[in-house]
């Protein structure tokens, strides 16, 4: 049995262990809800994996990678991006791997799409469009916080990319926060060409791709997937539209399926989800797409390191 | 009034045909073409008559006359119809170089006649009530539009460069560049584009994306690619994504459509039931002859279109942004 341990104070953990429990092959070791209950844990059971649910400080991050143990993290779970790299570094110094959850890679319908793309249900790819669609925000960059997965979904499904163009407008909207656009022009190495569009300009989220290549056409609008559609008369339009959110009725939980798949990759059965360096890959996108929009010139990527 | 049609070459003159044939205020009378065997069958399929030669045809009782030739020949063919007085309607794109298509805009006014360039989408009731939108303020400030108009590739002298001009860039961003140009009523500052031939065995580009900013600062995307899969249920699409600071609004202009799964042809198609904007151009430019006013799209409309499309072209040859240089017209 793999033995695994959830980490965190957050609100979802009993929620993580309980998704753990149900995955055949595993045992769910324990929850620690505070750095000395983690290194206890880690110290009494040969643990293999540990999940951190939400937040969490660096310092239990780095004694979990010191320990030799695997690593599933939310995506930066309030850490910079120093610490994340450091954390990774130190898992790799220690023989272990770190994890990244938030990937498009286990969303039914990204994954299926990969899926045919690389068995060649489009032929050789010509032009990809995608889009994630959302309300105003007061995050920071757009690149970053609305277009990490859409690179990544870009990368591991296309390729590298060779080029990057991106335009990108914001205004502080009357409820005071910021809104944010971006176009994005993607030149892959293999010569296809995408467009990533960010908007927060958006009543709902959403997001659209279409796919296309010498051999036919992959489309998907979140917005045309709701397998239910109901009307309430004198029911609030926005409260309903919540209640519909895209994948809802799918029956299949991504975060759940990376977990499934992880467990297979530690058994050397399949290959990993989104790592950290995965991660810092499509961080490199974002910032030559933010260097691209402030310079108002395309940005060149070379061997996985952004140079002009 | 008594209309010629010059060249059946681009597949838009048969829809221009019918709709002078339907008009009730408008004759096809004359149809020119090059290729006597399409000239003839048009002429017996309109009710027109035929001619093999140029100035016969110029020198028939017609007032007005659409260019459908081929892109390259439109400065020839607007400039012959010029100098005999005749009003012309010009498909796009309106030349093939931007010095040809300032000479057409030149003669055409030296002249006293009519230039308009056939824009149809711009007719699209549902173009038509975006636009209102838009000028209307309902959207706030608008920031950026994300845009298609994809087709299927067209063959023929389509994929012939000298004589079209270029392929999917040259047939598509002209469309989607007019309506910007004519809803937010601003120019074009710099473009950034990826074309390339990705699709067929061509020796034109058949695929692309392109990125404007406006001298507002809007920010504008256009894929102009014949990437629609011959399974396509229709020909390709023009779709607009105008985004402002109080809502987005997206026009889908052929969205009103039936589908029909269709067992006997193995094939599934979309059959529209909006008006059609072609009918709605002709009868814009059978009113803009008959009153001599200004036309609604002007062969400055065409200009500063085919602008975009070199620039586009360049900045795809040298990767990376090109800064428009607008040719003063006299």
């Amino acid at each position: 049995m793999m033995k695994v341990a959830v980490a965190g104070a957050d609100d979802s953990a009993k929620e993580r262990q309980a998704s753990w429990s149900q995955i055949h092959g595993v045992e769910v070791a324990g929850h620690a809800q505070s750095l000395q209950e983690l290194r206890c844990l880690l110290a009494e059971e040969e643990v293999e994996l540990v999940e951190f649910a939400g937040t969490v400080e660096g310092t239990w991050v780095t004694h979990a990678a010191r320990s030799g143990v695997n690593i599933l993290l939310d995506e930066h779970a309030g850490m910079s991006d120093q610490q994340l790299v450091a954390a990774a570094d130190l898992c790799e110094q220690n023989g272990c791997v770190m994890y990244l959850t938030d990937s498009l890679r286990f969303s039914p319908e990204y994954a299926q799409a990969r899926e045919q793309v690389v068995s060649g249900a489009i032929g050789k790819p010509g032009v990809l469009r995608l889009r994630r669609g959302t309300h105003a925000s007061a995050d920071g960059c757009i690149f970053s916080s609305l277009g990490m997965r859409e690179f990544d979904w870009l990368r591991w499904t296309f390729g590298e990319v060779e080029r990057v163009q991106a335009n990108k407008v914001a205004r502080e909207v009357a409820t005071g926060k910021l809104l944010q656009y971006a176009l994005i022009i993607l030149r892959m190495r293999d010569g296809a060409i995408a467009q990533v569009e960010l908007s927060q300009a958006e009543s709902s989220e959403h997001t659209f791709f279409e796919l296309t290549g010498d051999a036919g056409m992959l489309l998907h609008d979140s917005r045309d997937s709701l397998p239910i559609r109901w009307s309430r008369g004198g029911t609030d339009r926005q409260a309903v539209a919540g209640q519909m959110e895209q994948g809802s009725h799918a029956g299949i939980d991504p975060l759940q399926k990376q977990r499934e798949q992880l467990v297979r990759h530690l058994l050397g059965e399949a290959a990993a989800g989104m790592t950290v360096r995965d991660w810092l890959l499509a961080k490199e996108i974002a910032q030559a797409a933010s260097e691209s929009a402030k310079a108002g010139k395309p940005v060149s990527l070379a061997k996985g390191e952004v140079a002009q | 009034m008594k209309v010629g049609i010059l060249s059946f070459a681009h597949m838009h003159a048969q829809s221009y045909a019918a709709h002078l044939r339907n008009h009730p205020d408008a004759e096809l009378h004359a149809i020119w073409d090059d290729d006597p065997v399409r000239g003839e069958a048009m002429a017996a399929a309109y009710g027109a008559k035929y001619y093999r030669d140029l100035t016969a045809f110029l020198q028939s009782p017609i007032e007005a006359v659409v260019v459908c030739s081929e892109n390259a020949r439109h400065k020839a063919h607007v400039l012959a119809c010029a100098k005999a007085k005749k009003h012309v309607l010009c498909e796009k794109p309106i030349a093939t170089t931007v010095p040809d298509a300032e000479e057409m805009i030149r003669v055409c006014a030296a002249e006293a006649v009519i230039l308009q360039v056939a824009y149809p989408v711009r007719f699209s009731p549902a173009i038509e009530r975006v636009k209102e939108l838009v000028q209307s303020g309902a959207l706030g400030e608008i920031l950026a539009i994300n845009s298609t108009n994809h087709g299927q590739m067209p063959g023929g002298w389509f994929v012939e460069e000298e004589q079209s001009g270029g392929g999917a860039a040259t047939d598509h961003i002209v469309h989607l560049m007019d309506l910007v140009r004519w809803m937010l009523a601003d120019e074009v500052k710099s473009v950034y584009a990826e074309l390339d031939t990705r699709f067929h065995q061509l020796a034109v580009e058949d695929c692309g994306m392109v990125s404007l900013v406006l001298e507002s600062g809007v920010i504008v995307g256009i894929d102009p690619s014949w990437s629609r899969p011959k399974t396509f249920p229709t020909w390709g699409d023009v779709t607009m994504r105008i985004v402002g600071t109080q809502g987005t609004v997206e026009v889908d202009v052929f969205r009103q459509h039936l589908l029909h799964y269709n067992d006997q042809a193995g094939k599934l198609n979309q059959l529209p039931w909006a008006v059609d904007m072609d009918a709605r151009l002709i009868a814009d430019f059978v009113q803009a002859v008959k009153e001599k006013r200004t036309p609604s799209i002007s062969g400055l409309d065409g200009l500063r279109t085919l602008e975009v499309v070199k620039a586009a072209y360049e900045s795809n040859r040298l990767q990376q942004t090109v800064f428009i240089d607008r040719a003063l017209l006299a």
